[in-house]
């Protein structure tokens, strides 16, 4: 790691003589006092407060610092340099996760240092470890997510000023709120598969198996920036890792006692499928410069580079449309004991209909003119119609009409399905016609 | 050592390079220049593999660019206009880093640091922070990581802006050092009496397409621009020279004439005495040195009116 250009740098920049003197001195004078304030005893409220302490410099001021690792070198005109540096993606990540974040660290490996110290008795020392991976994961975790997202915020525009930028350090922050809180539960269970599991190494285990995910992530994104191609191999098993993790949870208590766990986990995967696909959608950039680029991949046949150009968000829907085809026929087959199959594949059909309406309004107002805040308005319109609008055709007793704007299994399912294919053309009909004005005249 | 072929480049709704093609040969220093907005940061941008194109091939040193971008930044150095440094580092840490991040090995980094500073005149600065640089120290510094990796080619955006005439002539010396070393630059400025101090060749852009590509103060070929001045009107000059061979291109400008002939003295020597025998009052006879800005003028104006130098 010492001879990694960018954690060299952060080295330089961080772990002054005088910032390595002063963190333990600040550390040292507030465990101090804790002692004196305790009766001068080294016991349990003791080591919690050197949790605490971990916390604050782990989860927030790494967290800051991890945030603002790129955003502030686009900001102060040094990130084209790193970028054209000989620095592989690799390096950049872990240089820019832990070099950022290295003063922090050196704080918070103080306050984990005191935390053991304060343990007193042998009996407990398997759990000791396990709390000291589970905070270690958690602090990582937490930057991760945050530098994760500042980069992903990043590929769509690149100016993002330090008030704006707080919006990724609350993202991190927000991400470790629940795993905490479930870790140190004692009374919580996870039942995954159909086997229980005690709450603690449950967590832990889904921690860091996110973390490796979070990581890869940002190698991505890393590798993105430095102009190197990513296939969708990763985001692909991403997705499916996603759906999977999430139907595990299903349990014959939790589903609809008419309709078998299989279907359940099926429409849960599907659901995850399509808020990525949401998630990713609104995330990534749509510049019709790029989809200019596709089209001449697509013209040319090269469908190595198409791959690797594709946008994440396109390859989940892609996911979310083969989950939905498989459920179709799922719930279809006659000897599946699924309750009314054919009604429940109108409404999973219908559901998929909404969906790539939404998209088509998004990819509508994003190829306008000026698409600056294209996104902005199409949640404003899809707050309209899934919100608002139903809303007062309930209200004046027009429950048919309501089909137009939500997938509604009770009423008239398959007209609602009409319905919303009808939406899905028109909106088909109109992203076209917006390409074709302002973008199809020019063919790369 | 740069080759660009069809390169195209979409902004949404706008196209900043439009089937750009053009090769620029080693050991040259060629000045990019156009009227704001032509494409010129974007085309450097895109040579540095900083920007992805929709369309077309960038080689580098025989690499393309848009496959292999991390394989070209090691042949490349890059100032862009609007640079940053690490304000907190020492000059010898920010040049230090840049080595490092250039795989220079570890037992050269120090060598190669000493010898960008002192090709940029900052030696006696390397424990300066470089936060309290002043502009011109400031500019030296960024050219100097840029080419603490001694890269085969040099793209710079406006290095000169900023600078008092002693720094930007200081500026044009290392140019024409780097190049005697076997260096390709491509420098984009908008300060055309700067090019002209060290530039060998000239890419004109325009509205994103490449106007014109020419030779500067190139070493001398077998013909040469002569101007000749005449101490009045003289009908028939320029039927006189296009009769005697080897004359080519004349245009009168009032009492002188421009022409292209041999840049043999002889041969020179023998045409003026030819036209004064002919009677042609000459009063004073010339190699004409071709002039950047003038050059660049008379190229923007030829595609203003529908042409293409």
């Amino acid at each position: 790691m010492i001879n990694n250009p960018e954690f060299r740098r952060n080295l330089w920049l961080e772990l002054t003589p005088y910032r390595l003197v002063g963190m333990p001195l600040v550390l040292g004078a507030i465990f101090l006092l804790v002692y004196f304030v305790n009766g001068r005893q080294v016991n349990e409220q003791f080591a919690t407060t050197a949790v605490v302490f971990y916390g604050i410099l782990s989860f927030l001021w790494g967290t800051r610092l991890a945030s603002e690792s790129v955003v502030s070198e686009i900001r102060d005109h040094t990130w084209d340099n790193q970028r054209m540096s000989s620095v592989g993606p690799w390096e950049m990540t872990w240089g820019k996760l832990l070099g950022s974040t290295i003063y922090p660290w050196y704080g918070a490996a103080l306050c984990l240092l005191v935390y053991l110290l304060a343990q007193d008795s042998q009996s407990y020392l398997v759990h000791t470890v396990k709390v000291v991976v589970l905070l270690l994961a958690s602090g990582l975790f937490s930057q991760g997510i945050a530098l994760l997202s500042s980069m992903q915020a990043i590929r769509k525009d690149r100016n993002y000023s330090r008030s704006q930028a707080a919006a990724f350090l609350v993202l991190g922050v927000l991400v470790v709120v629940p795993v905490l809180s479930l870790a140190f539960d004692e009374h919580t269970t996870f039942t995954w598969y159909g086997t229980t599991y005690e709450g603690f190494g449950f967590v832990l285990i889904t921690l860091l198996a996110f973390l490796a995910w979070t990581v890869t992530g940002i190698y991505r994104l890393m590798r993105s920036e430095l102009q190197i191609q990513n296939g969708p191999w990763i985001w692909l098993c991403f997705v499916l890792f996603l759906m999977g993790y999430g139907a595990g949870f299903v349990t014959v208590e939790l589903s609809d006692p008419t309709l078998p766990v299989s279907v359940v986990r099926l429409l849960l995967s599907f659901a995850i499928a399509a808020l990525v696909t949401y998630a990713m959608a609104f995330s990534e950039r749509k510049d019709p410069v790029a989809w200019q680029r596709l089209l001449r991949h697509f013209r040319m046949r090269e469908w190595r580079s198409l791959l690797d150009e594709l946008p994440c968000w396109t390859i989940t829907l892609g996911v979310t449309l083969l989950t939905v085809g498989f459920s179709v026929l799922y719930v279809s087959l006659p000897a599946n004991p699924a309750m009314h199959g054919a009604e429940l594949a109108v409404f999973i059909v219908s559901m998929a209909g909404f969906v790539l309406r939404d998209l088509g309004l998004l990819l509508f107002f994003n190829l306008g003119r000026n698409p600056k805040r294209a996104d902005m308005l199409t949640v404003l319109y899809l707050a309209l119609l899934y919100g608002v609008i139903p809303t007062i055709l309930a209200a004046v007793n027009l429950d048919l009409l309501t089909t137009l704007f939500w997938p509604r299994k009770d009423l008239q399912p398959i007209l609602g399905m009409m319905a919303v294919m009808v939406e899905v053309l028109v909106m088909s009909w109109l992203v076209a016609r917006r390409w074709r004005v302002n973008y199809g005249e020019r063919r790369g | 050592m740069i080759v660009v072929q069809n390169l195209v480049f979409d902004y949404p709704g706008t196209r900043a390079l439009d089937d750009v093609s053009f090769a620029i040969r080693p050991g040259s220093i060629t000045a990019l220049v156009g009227p704001n907005g032509a494409g010129k940061t974007t085309l450097l941008r895109t040579l540095a593999a900083l920007e992805r194109p929709l369309a077309g091939t960038v080689l580098i040193d025989g690499v393309d660019v848009l496959r292999h971008p991390r394989e070209c930044h090691r042949k490349l150095g890059h100032l862009s206009d609007f640079f940053g440094l690490y304000e907190d580092l020492t000059v010898r840490q920010c040049l230090l880093y840049t080595a490092c991040a250039h795989r220079i090995p570890p037992k050269r980094q120090r060598l190669a640091v000493t010898r960008a500073a002192e090709r940029l005149g900052i030696a006696d600065r390397l424990e300066s922070r470089a936060g309290n640089l002043s502009r011109g120290l400031r500019q030296r510094l960024a050219i100097a990581q840029a080419i603490v990796h001694e890269p085969k080619v040099l793209l710079l955006d406006e290095p000169a802006s900023g600078l008092d005439p002693e720094a930007r002539h200081s500026l044009a010396s290392l140019f024409l050092t780097l190049q005697r070393e076997g260096m390709t630059l491509l420098v984009s400025s908008h300060i055309l009496t700067e090019l002209a101090e060290y530039s060998t060749d000239m890419l004109v852009l325009k509205g994103g397409v490449i106007v014109s590509q020419q030779s500067i103060n190139a070493p001398r070929t077998a013909s040469v621009g002569i101007r000749i001045s005449l101490a009045g009107a003289f009908d028939g000059i320029d039927g006189i020279l296009n009769a005697i061979g080897g004359v080519t291109e004349v245009r009168l400008e009032g009492t002188s004439v421009l022409f292209s002939y041999s840049d043999d003295p002889l041969a020179q020597h023998r045409l003026l005495k030819e036209l004064i025998e002919r009677g042609a009052p000459v009063r004073q006879f010339a190699e004409e040195q071709v002039n950047l800005q003038q050059a660049y003028l008379a190229t923007v104006g030829a595609a203003q009116n529908g042409g293409v130098a």
